[in-house]
């Protein structure tokens, strides 16, 4: 049994354990599936992986963990009818490296309780309307830096805002550091910026 | 705390750290939940199920009437109406996951490529 870790593209340095494999023009990754019951153990090795490779390669497309086939023509089969796609997605994503923002905090007053319906919704209007406030003035400028983003949908507080960018591989300081700026305007929130990671939120193209 | 893989990968940020990193522990909840077959578990599973449509229905409808709201278009009248609708419906959610011992985490599905539907 093998599990496919990444589709790449310039793979300077296979690292040791894997196998590259060329399937109508693209690079996959793979590798023996090692028996792991402890799922969240599995998931470190999965990522630890596909980090491996992102350092290695001008363009990765990490794959979710638990693809595995019989074989590698199992894989070719799978693989043969979405090569078109991957090698666009590649492109894509060539040069770049995934950067979250997440921004947390309890924008409620502490003990507060609704009276009636009226009060529960302005209770509810605050954190939305900061949301809003956040997209405008935290997300807009940083989306103007990035490739592509993605943005989880508003919620409930305390996470007011999560979202992905794709970012230049070289801008990534530069980038964290107008996020932790752009952050420090608002006090009562936190604002934590991580990365780089391989393109995750970009691998399958837009949602 | 810098010991923690996630917090390997911080770039920068502003606000309380200690909180971040506690969050940063809960990321095994990320794993896609199942609903087990075993008999003693499956009713619970699928309460999981129907709650996490439940809340997001809630939060679409939610999404909508503050977008409303905001926008000045609703009376007082129908701002204290939907609120009253809105509350009752989160206090019988609350009632109905501490009933099947679900925390507000526990309300979500992975949709593979599409992210997680919460």
């Amino acid at each position: 049994m093998i599990r496919l870790y990444a589709f790449v593209d310039g793979l300077r340095v296979l690292p040791s354990g894997l196998r590259l494999m060329r399937i109508h023009g693209v690079d996959a990754v793979a590798g023996e599936v090692r028996n792991c019951d402890d799922r969240l153990q599995a998931a470190v090795v999965h990522g630890r992986v596909v980090e491996s490779l992102r350092e290695q390669a001008d363009a990765l497309l990490p794959v979710r963990l638990g693809e595995d086939f019989v074989d590698e023509a199992a894989l070719a089969i799978a693989v043969a009818p979405r090569a078109h796609g991957l090698r666009a997605r590649l492109d894509d994503v060539r040069g770049c490296v995934e950067v979250g923002v997440r921004v947390v905090g309890d924008v409620s007053s502490p003990g507060e309780e609704p009276r009636d319906g009226a009060s529960y919704m302005r209770m509810r209007l605050e954190p939305w309307r900061l949301r809003n406030a956040l997209e405008e003035s935290l997300h807009a400028p940083l989306e103007r830096r990035a490739r592509a983003t993605r943005v989880a949908p508003f919620g409930a507080a305390p996470v007011m805002l999560e979202a992905s960018y794709l970012v230049s591989a070289g801008a990534v300081e530069d980038f964290a550091g107008e996020a932790v700026e752009l952050g420090s305007a608002w006090p009562r929130l936190s604002v934590t910026c991580t990365g780089p990671w391989a393109p995750y939120s970009f691998a399958e193209g837009e949602a | 705390m810098r010991d923690d893989p996630v917090l390997t990968k911080l770039l920068g940020s502003t606000g309380d750290l200690d909180g971040v990193a506690r969050r940063a522990g809960g990321a095994v909840n990320a794993f896609p939940s199942r609903i087990g077959a075993d008999p003693e578990t499956v009713e619970r599973g699928l309460a999981q199920l129907v709650l996490t449509l439940v809340e997001l229905l809630r939060q679409l409808m939610e999404r909508q009437a503050l977008r409303r709201m905001d926008e000045g278009v609703l009376t007082d009248e129908e701002i204290e109406r939907m609120g009253e609708t809105f509350m009752k419906l989160a206090e019988r959610m609350d009632e109905l996951k501490a009933e099947f011992g679900l925390e507000d985490e526990d309300l979500n599905l992975q949709l593979g490529p599409l992210g997680s539907l919460l």
